[in-house]
């Protein structure tokens, strides 16, 4: 009979007492969402403000459709294979492919620079 | 940030939505031990104890619901936690980001700061002969890619050749780089730090000799380092 009464009215009780914590936590965590997105946008500003008081030039409005323009118009059908480096061996053709690499994506990024 | 699993398993995770997923990780192989357990047990109870087949077990009605109940409550119990990092992992993508292209190269990564023009580098791995004392061998680069903590970082992921893909082990973050294609994810890093990754797609033999280095720091020192950069 007790074991019913335990039932019929502490289960319910205790239920309503965890639940609505449980349910409340909800509420409670929106301020916290909303506090660390407030910061991390705040952090955000206070970076383009800082850099462009300096004499940064910032690019406003980058969307991943921009980005994905710029990629649109690499060249990825062109490659060759290159042999990756490894410790063990002699790396003068390697050192040499990659003294190319960097020469032409210098020039590229003087090009665009010159834009 | 810590759990109770940390030091059996993963990595240390430096970031919430890492620390998650270990949790979540670490969640489900318990849950796989037990299951496990459990099975053996009852089967080792079949094999070696003296259990005969009874006639009232026929159809025996409470047995299978219990066989129904207790999948059903594994499952769920995964479920939960499962749904709601997904969910989380929505949230992260924010509007206001810092923009960071990551193009991946035969043997190298370059990257590129969207936000600010002429900020662009590549990021070649440091050789025997280059590697300062304490620096970690196949993992150190030339140039890290640094970024600001407590900020939010969109990576915009490519490729300009083969399949790479850009991974760290210790923020739980592995994206395949393809050609032609964008991929992207938000993320916003609340510890400072070194991070070491390698490419993790299969992109030509030794393609692990390209290692991913991203400096996490203090905001001050982010804008230091881009004027460095530029100059």
């Amino acid at each position: 009979m007790s074991r019913l009464k335990f039932v019929r009215v502490g289960l319910p009780f205790f239920a309503i007492v965890l639940g609505s914590a449980y349910g409340l936590h909800f509420f409670q965590q929106v301020r916290f969402d909303f506090r660390k997105i407030k910061q991390e946008d705040d952090n955000l500003e206070l970076l383009r403000s800082d850099l462009t008081r300096s004499g940064l030039r910032l690019r406003e409005g980058v969307t991943v459709e921009s980005v994905y323009k710029e990629v649109a118009e690499l060249d990825t059908d062109n490659w060759e294979n290159i042999r990756g480096p490894r410790d063990t061996e002699d790396l003068t053709d390697y050192n040499l492919i990659k003294k190319q690499q960097q020469e032409a994506s210098r020039k590229v990024r003087e090009l665009k620079s010159n834009v | 940030m810590n759990n109770f699993f940390q030091g059996y398993n993963l990595l240390f995770q430096h970031s919430l939505f890492a620390s998650y997923m270990d949790w979540f990780h670490s969640f489900n192989c318990s849950l796989l031990l037990g299951v496990l357990v459990f099975v053996t047990l009852l089967f080792g109870y079949l094999i070696f104890g003296t259990f005969y087949f009874k006639s009232k077990k026929i159809e025996y009605q409470f047995g299978e619901l219990l066989c129904s109940i207790f999948p059903t409550i594994i499952l769920l119990m995964q479920m939960v936690p499962s749904l709601s990092l997904l969910y989380y992992y929505g949230l992260m993508n924010l509007d206001s980001n810092l923009t960071v292209k990551v193009t991946g190269h035969q043997w190298y990564w370059s990257y590129e700061y969207s936000d600010i023009p002429g900020l662009e580098f590549d990021s070649y791995m440091k050789s025997l002969d280059q590697l300062s004392l304490g620096e970690p061998r196949l993992l150190e680069v030339d140039n890290r890619c640094v970024i600001p903590c407590d900020t939010n970082i969109r990576f915009c992921i490519t490729s300009a050749d083969v399949i790479h893909a850009w991974a760290l082990n210790s923020l739980s973050v592995k994206l395949d780089a393809m050609s032609g294609i964008l991929s992207t994810f938000s993320y916003s890093f609340p510890m400072v730090g070194v991070f070491y990754g390698q490419c993790s797609e299969i992109c030509g033999a030794n393609h692990s000799f390209m290692p991913i280095a991203l400096e996490v720091t203090l905001l001050d020192n982010f804008k230091s380092w881009c004027f460095g950069t530029m100059e």
